[in-house]
Parts: structure tokens; C-alpha cells; sequence
């Protein structure tokens, strides 16, 4: 009886091994049969792999390392490539041969001197002493005997410890490769004796490329459409394209089509998120709200559908705020969501997400998410659609006011207190042409010490603090620019100038001039200049200014009031105060 | 060689080299060099090692790692203290015993400190300061023959931290990176060197009183990819805040930086940052973003606020 379960038993663990050699087991998910067996393979990590191939042909091998990055970048994937190029018969050598013995049997996991542990389920101070007891040992048939212990982060503080000990001194035909997606839980004392890796998640046109890869070997049909909604749904991660690309292949019937791909993630495509806000931009919430209904009939849950929604918005506040658009962080990045972006306001995105997030938060509580969808749409139609008339309002304002400010500037002309300056370029030109960039680089790392003159900083202090140091040339003259207009003029009334100078000199022990520019115009005549300084022309010129800067005459005496003096003012009045 | 070496300070890696070169020049046999964790083996035994004669050879070499029993904080097994003066105060001649005090603050009131410091061979090594890092790596890659540019180095020291042990480690990965290429710019550093989360943290303070909403996105992502959770650093930006709004309030009272060291529990480095932005920011700027932050705490942890999003919108608000 009891041999004949043991005989069983034999049996069982052989037609196991066989299973896992791949002889019993027909299918192989993609992303086992794709993980890449050579550092060729990795995609998106060159600046990893090219520092291992070099190492490894140099036969410089750390004795431990720490991979981190997100899931699905290739840590495993590395670590393992790394255990058959260290002892791959070819060795020392930059890729792993796959072919002999030694590389095989890692390709089939079953070599007796690679461990692969799985740090979340061995994570006790007794299975990390056992691998500390058999470290010593020499490694069966191969060079190296190569730890893997992937997710290392779930290791309990007694098993860091033990390991610690392992770390510090390594026999040393021993290589640990530690991997983790979250390195902040991994104590400073272990990072510090490892050669840390850090992982970099995969670009969308990197995973795009892979995938093309594997379709075109599998022979897969699929639209080019729903690669790209795959990709970007992996978020980085190489492992989350495939496995979602194996559940897409098995979903649909002949041609993968974009929408299956969205039915299995449960997401709504930017299309249709598209038409709904063009509908409300119009005003229309009847068709909005029944593309909304189609979308839930078909399926959709709602809670989701509201939450593809504020991502669509916050897509869009992103598009707005940013110069440069990563689609890896902006998923929803089409032509007609440009379209539409332009067309909101950014004050009006805030208020709207936070409708929709309250809605959301609403949503959960009630049996009847459907309703507030609804009434959301409704309260954005309100924001969307009136808004925008009421910016024409607001533009017509504007337009009023900028006539009246042009009347009234045409009036101060006439007024005697102002004046009229034209800058000269050519003092412009002289300083740049002379700039010394290290005086530059000295005035600009000291010019907060201004704030060190006086705790309360009379106005004149202030001004240039305000001030941008931009050039500073060989004869001390410093060239400030300034955002407000009004500001940049106030230093060319003389009493402010020479009083700037002075504090400037007393402070510095220099002899500094300074003229100043509206940053409008420094930046128009930077750009003129850096144009021509690439074109090799020695001495560029600039054009003239044309605009000219208005000068008060007659500078009514402000003096900077702190608001605690003007409350004792008000207080004891002005007489009995003594400002000191 | 003395008999009784005492190693101090936060740099371990000058340490174990200098430990390793005087094994070396020892010569001494396997078995007459034995390392303790004072944490774990306690000094009875320690000493009765120390008084047995070496074996094999002319010396034996006993180094004690870990001694927290010569800190203020309390150590995990007791030690017979006594007999651990007795034994420094004479100690014997055929062992050399190694105290290796790396990260350990000495409590200076202890007897047994006093007494250490008086009969030991101490020797201090501190962590390198920006200049020596910089003479280091710029050594490094004269030798590799590569052209490393000024902005690059300074990325580098600041993103090992003037931690020598990381130093040398990333300019090993760097030496390999750079292999066939002869000049190193701040692409590849930015690439190759991790950089510590409290860095981007804290660049992420100085975007937000920029009003970088373009950069503040990318190191936003760029800490989430590593599994953190918002809610952690808006608490550690919330604590930036916090600090800065106290050096705001400092230099009205015309505190310098230095004054400031004793005050402040930070690293010298952004104490020095801190200190800059400070001056530059309005303290209705810092009140202002402390608010956002607060609020955003708020809503996350009642549940109206996705956190992933919340932070997003804290951002595109600022």
C-alpha cells in the first residue's frame, strides 16, 4: 500500500516536470513565450543592458545587485540573463549562447545553481539563514552560483537582517540579484551594499514596436488602432501589454478590433468621451445623455464610465497647463481632444472635475448611479455651454477697457509728469557683447543677500530684488529685466537710480551700473541676439527699440509702510510713532 | 600595530578600506582574524577570545562591529562593561582589537568612551564633503579618459549624496556604461543614478513655489512608478512646507544658515536649499500651498477625493 503511493507520488512529480517543460502543455501564455533570453531582447532598459555587456565582457561582476522599476520592465528578465551569460560556456562574454547545457536548463528553470525565490511567499528569517548556510558551498557544475530574489521589499526585518550578514561578505563565486518594484521599503543598509539597477518604465512607441514583433511571428489579425489602446493601457509595464493581448486575441472572433480591447478593460474609447463633451459644448445634453445611456445599456458600469470621465477632463486641464505633451502621461491625446481643450477655459476644468468628482463620490452611495450621471451632465452643461457666453461678455469688457486705458494713455502723454524714453540698443549691445558670464553667475548667486540688508526692505530694495540679473559685461554694468513695466521705468528716474546704486555698491564693493528692460523686450532682443551669435557673427547688432518706457517726473514720495507701522499709525497717529 | 584600534564617523567606506589594508598588512592566518556583532555576541565572550594567544600566528586580529553598547541608546544584550575597561586598560599583547564604531554616536559621558578615546588609536573618517566627491570623480574619469561635463558631476554628487559608498558604486556603473564613449553629459547621469526619494520630493517643493506645473507632473510620476503612495509625500511636502514657512520666520529675525544648523534636524544640504527658497518666496506663498496641502490630506482620507487624482488637481492648482 504504502510503496504504491509512493510509486503514484514518483509519477505525479514526473508527468509535472514534463507539463513544465512544455512537452504535455500545449499553450504558453505570450508573455512567457516572448520574455526575452538575451540582453537584445530587453526593450526600453538600454541604458541598463549596454552597462551589463560591457561588465560582462570584462568579466567585472559585482556580487550583488538591486533591480528596481515598475512591473513588467524586465527585472526578472535581466537577472536571469545575467545568470546564463556568467556561466554560459562561451563566458566571458556580453549574451548568453542559449544553447549549451548550462543556459538551457535556466531557460527551463530547473538549473541546480540558479535560485530563483519568491521573496512574498519565503519571506521568514528561516528560509533566508538556509540560503545564508548554503552560500558557502561551491555551485554544483556552473561558475557562479546566482541568488534571485525577486520581490525583496516583502522580506520581514529579522529576514533583512539575516541577509544583510550574507551581503557583507559573499563568497565569492556568488552573485545576488535582489528585485523590487518598491526600493523605499528596502533598508538604507542593504541598498548601500548593492550595485543599484533603477528600471525605467517602457515607452508606448517601445512597446508598440514589441508588439508589432509578436503579431507578425504569431500571426495575429489586429487593428493597428487597438495596439496603440493596449499600449497605453500597460501604463510601462511590457508583461501588462501581453497578457492583455492574450485575453484580447482570445476574446474576439477573426480581426481584433480597438472596441474589444476597451469591453475587456472596461474603459470607454477617447472617441466616444470626445463626442459627449462636443455635445455639451453645444449645449446639447439631450444627445450627450443618450450616448451616455447607450454606453450603460451596452454594458458599461457607470462608476467607471464617470471615472473615464474626469480622466478625459483632467486630460484635457493637462493639455491646457502643458508645453510639451508625454502621452505616457496623457493617454487621451487625439487631434479632437486638442480641439476641445482649446476651447475650455482652464478656471472652468477645475470647477467641472470637481463636479464630476463629487458626483463619483455620490455615486457609490446610492443605488441609482445611472441618475447623477445624468444630473452631471446636466450641472456641466451649465458650466460648459453659459460660461463661454459669459467669456465674450467678459471679452467685450476687456475691449472696452483696453480703450479707455489707450485714452488715458494718449492723455498722460500730454500730462507733464511723465516722459517719453527711448533705450539706446547700442548700450544694450555693448554689455552683451562684453558679458562675463562668471560675474554673472556671482552677482545672480548673491543677490538674495540684498534681503539681508534690513529686515523690512525699503521700496527701493524691493525694486531689485524684483529685478532678473541677466548680463552682467567686463565695465560692471548689470542688465536687470523686469515682468511689470512700471517697475523697469522707476529705474530711470534719477533720485530711485542713484540711491539702487548705491545700496548695490555698498553691499557689493563694486562700481556696478544698471540699465533695465521690460522682459518683453530683453527677450525679443536675447533672441535677436542668440540668432545671430549661432550665425558666427562676432559683434551682432540689434535693431532698435520701439517702444518706449514711461518715466513718472514728478514720483509722488512712497515709502514702503509694513502693515504692522501703518496699524500703529492708525492706532497712536503719527506723531507719537518713531520708525527706526 | 597598537593594540586597541577605535574607527569613528559616517563613512564607511574609507573605513573597511583602511580595516582591510591593516589585515593585510597583519598577515594574519583565517583563524586568528574573527569579526563579533556586539549586538549579537556579548563583550564576556568578545574578551575571552581576546586573551587567548593567536593561532598560527604572531597576532590575532578581533574586530567588534556594531558596539551600540558605547551609545546612549540602549543595547539589545547586556554587557559586562567592567570587565570591558579592565580589559582596555590593559589589554594583551598578542591581540589587536578593532572597535569599529561606524554610524555610531559615542556617548561622550561614558566612562568606558572617555577611557577608549584616552588608550585607543582612534581614527575619525567623516563622510567626504561636495569638494573631495568632486576631486574623486573628476580623479576617476581623467583615469577612464572620458570628458565628464560640470553640470553632469554636480548632478552626480547630488544625486549620491556625498555618500561615499554610493559614490564609488555608480562611478563603477558608469565606468562600464561608458565604455566605448568619451564624454559623460547629464543625460546619462540623469539615466544611470538613482536618485533618492526625498531628492524628488524635494525638487518637487521647489517646482511648486516655481509654479512648474510641466515639471511637478513629471516628478510626480515619476515617484508614483515607484509603487509611493501620494498620501507619503504630500506629507513629507507638507513637512518642507512647514519648514520653510519656521526659516521664513527666522530670517525676519536675521537668523543666518548657520544659526540655523542647530535649530533644524534636516540634512545640511536642503537646510541650505530650503534657505534659499525661503528667501526668495513670500510667506503668502508657503501659507497658501500648506492650505492645499492640509486640504488635499483632508479629502483624500474622507474618501471625496480619488488620491492619485487629488494630488494631480493639487498640482494643476498651485
Amino acid at each position: 500500500m504504502f510503496v504504491q503511493n509512493y510509486y503514484n507520488l514518483c509519477y505525479n512529480i514526473k508527468e509535472i516536470v514534463l507539463m513544465k517543460e512544455g512537452d504535455i502543455l500545449s499553450y504558453k501564455t505570450l508573455y512567457r513565450t516572448y520574455r526575452p533570453k538575451m540582453f537584445s531582447d530587453v526593450v526600453g532598459q538600454e541604458h541598463i543592458t549596454r552597462t551589463f555587456k560591457n561588465a560582462l565582457l570584462k568579466d567585472k561582476i559585482s556580487h550583488a545587485y538591486l533591480f528596481t522599476g515598475p512591473r513588467g520592465t524586465g527585472k526578472t528578465s535581466v537577472a536571469k540573463i545575467i545568470a546564463k551569460t556568467v556561466n554560459c560556456v562561451k563566458s566571458p562574454t556580453d549574451e548568453p549562447c542559449n544553447v549549451c547545457e548550462s543556459c538551457s536548463s535556466i531557460n527551463s528553470g530547473f538549473d541546480n545553481d540558479v535560485y530563483e525565490i519568491d521573496a512574498a511567499s519565503n519571506n521568514g528569517v528561516d528560509e533566508i539563514r538556509e540560503i545564508r548556510d548554503k552560500v558557502k558551498y561551491a555551485p554544483t557544475t556552473s561558475r557562479f552560483k546566482v541568488y534571485i530574489i525577486d520581490e525583496v521589499h516583502m522580506l520581514s526585518t529579522g529576514a533583512f537582517n539575516a541577509l544583510l550578514k550574507t551581503l557583507e561578505e559573499p563568497p565569492s563565486h556568488v552573485i545576488f540579484i535582489l528585485a523590487t518594484t518598491e526600493p523605499h521599503k528596502i533598508p538604507a543598509t542593504i541598498i548601500s551594499r548593492c550595485q543599484r539597477f533603477d528600471f525605467k518604465s517602457i515607452s508606448i512607441k517601445d512597446i508598440v514596436a514589441r508588439m508589432k514583433y509578436i503579431i507578425s511571428v504569431e500571426n495575429i489579425k489586429i487593428e493597428e488602432k487597438a495596439i496603440y489602446t493596449i499600449a497605453k493601457n500597460a501604463q510601462g509595464g511590457m508583461r501588462d501589454a501581453l497578457s492583455l493581448l492574450d485575453q484580447v486575441i482570445s476574446y474576439s472572433e477573426n480581426i481584433v478590433i480597438e472596441e474589444d480591447v476597451h469591453e475587456i478593460t472596461g474603459t470607454v474609447s477617447e472617441e466616444k468621451l470626445a463626442n459627449i463633451v462636443q455635445y455639451l459644448i453645444l449645449g446639447n445634453v439631450n444627445e450627450a445623455i443618450c450616448s451616455v445611456d447607450d454606453l450603460i445599456s451596452r454594458g458599461k458600469e457607470p462608476l467607471r464610465l464617470i471615472e473615464n470621465l474626469i480622466f478625459y477632463f483632467r486630460d484635457i486641464f493637462l493639455i491646457n497647463k502643458m508645453e510639451k505633451i508625454d502621452e505616457q502621461l496623457v493617454t487621451n491625446n487625439s487631434d479632437e481632444t486638442k480641439e476641445i481643450a482649446a476651447k475650455i477655459s482652464e478656471n472652468n476644468l477645475f470647477e467641472l472635475i470637481l463636479i464630476l468628482n463629487n458626483t463619483q463620490y455620490e455615486m457609490r452611495k446610492t443605488n441609482q448611479p445611472r441618475v447623477f450621471i445624468e444630473l452631471a451632465l446636466f450641472e456641466l452643461v451649465n458650466k460648459l455651454f453659459i460660461k463661454d457666453i459669459k467669456i465674450e461678455k467678459k471679452e467685450v469688457k476687456e475691449n472696452t477697457l483696453k480703450k479707455v486705458i489707450k485714452e488715458s494713455e494718449t492723455k498722460t502723454e500730454i500730462n507733464d509728469s511723465t516722459e517719453k524714453k527711448y533705450i539706446d540698443v547700442s548700450v544694450i549691445e555693448k554689455i552683451l557683447n562684453n558679458a562675463n558670464k562668471e560675474k554673472k553667475e556671482n552677482l545672480k548667486s548673491n543677490w538674495s543677500s540684498i534681503y539681508g540688508i534690513n529686515i523690512n526692505l525699503t521700496n527701493i530694495e524691493q525694486l531689485l530684488i524684483d529685478g532678473q540679473v541677466e548680463a552682467v559685461s567686463n565695465d560692471n554694468k548689470i542688465l536687470l529685466s523686469y515682468e511689470v513695466d512700471a517697475e523697469c521705468s522707476r529705474l530711470y528716474e534719477k533720485d530711485v537710480y542713484d540711491k539702487a546704486i548705491s545700496i548695490l555698491n555698498s553691499l557689493f564693493h563694486e562700481n556696478y551700473q544698471i540699465v533695465s528692460l521690460p522682459l518683453k523686450i530683453w527677450n525679443e532682443k536675447k533672441g535677436e541676439f542668440i540668432e545671430q551669435f549661432k550665425n558666427n557673427i562676432k559683434q551682432p547688432k540689434l535693431s532698435p527699440i520701439t517702444e518706449p518706457i514711461i518715466i513718472k517726473k514728478n514720483n509722488n514720495k512712497f515709502e514702503y509702510e509694513p502693515e504692522i507701522v501703518k496699524e500703529a499709525i492708525g492706532i497712536f497717529g503719527e506723531e507719537i510713532i518713531n520708525i527706526k | 600595530m597598537k593594540n586597541l584600534y577605535l574607527f569613528t564617523g559616517e563613512n564607511k567606506f574609507e573605513i573597511d578600506k583602511k580595516i582591510n589594508r591593516m589585515i593585510d598588512e597583519a598577515n594574519v592566518t583565517d583563524l586568528s582574524l574573527v569579526k563579533y556583532d556586539a549586538e549579537e555576541i556579548t563583550v564576556d565572550e568578545i574578551l575571552n577570545d581576546c586573551e587567548t594567544l593567536p593561532f598560527l600566528s604572531d597576532q590575532k586580529i578581533v574586530i567588534v562591529n556594531n558596539p551600540l553598547f558605547l551609545a546612549s541608546e540602549k543595547s539589545k544584550i547586556q554587557h559586562n562593561i567592567d570587565r570591558f575597561i579592565e580589559y582596555i586598560n590593559n589589554p594583551n599583547q598578542s591581540t589587536v582589537l578593532i572597535i569599529n564604531a561606524y554610524h555610531v554616536k559615542l556617548d561622550k559621558k561614558k566612562k568606558i568612551n572617555k577611557l577608549l578615546l584616552a588608550k585607543c588609536e582612534s581614527i575619525n573618517y567623516d563622510n567626504i564633503t561636495e569638494l573631495e566627491a568632486k576631486a574623486i570623480i573628476e580623479n576617476r574619469m581623467k583615469q577612464l579618459n572620458i570628458n565628464i561635463k560640470f553640470d553632469a558631476v554636480n548632478e552626480l554628487i547630488n544625486r549620491t549624496e556625498c555618500d561615499s559608498l554610493k559614490l564609488y558604486s555608480e562611478l563603477e556603473k558608469l565606468s562600464f556604461y561608458s565604455e566605448d564613449k568619451n564624454e559623460i553629459n547629464i543625460e546619462d547621469i540623469k539615466l544611470l543614478i538613482c536618485e533618492p526619494v526625498e531628492n524628488n520630493i524635494f525638487s518637487l517643493t521647489n517646482y511648486f513655489i516655481e509654479r512648474k506645473i510641466d515639471k511637478s507632473i513629471h516628478v510626480y510620476h515619476k515617484l508614483l512608478r515607484n509603487n509611493n503612495e501620494p498620501i507619503v509625500f504630500s506629507s513629507i511636502l507638507g513637512k518642507n512646507f512647514h519648514n520653510l514657512y519656521l526659516i521664513k520666520q527666522y530670517q525676519k529675525k536675521f537668523f543666518t544658515e548657520f544659526q540655523l544648523k542647530n535649530i533644524f534636524k534636516i540634512h545640511p544640504y536642503q537646510l541650505k536649499k530650503l534657505f534659499q527658497i525661503a528667501q526668495r518666496t513670500k510667506e503668502e506663498d508657503i501659507i497658501k500651498n500648506i492650505h492645499a496641502i492640509s486640504e488635499y490630506d483632508i479629502n483624500v482620507k474622507s474618501g471625496r477625493v480619488d488620491k492619485y487624482l487629488g494630488f494631480e488637481l493639487l498640482i494643476l492648482n498651485m
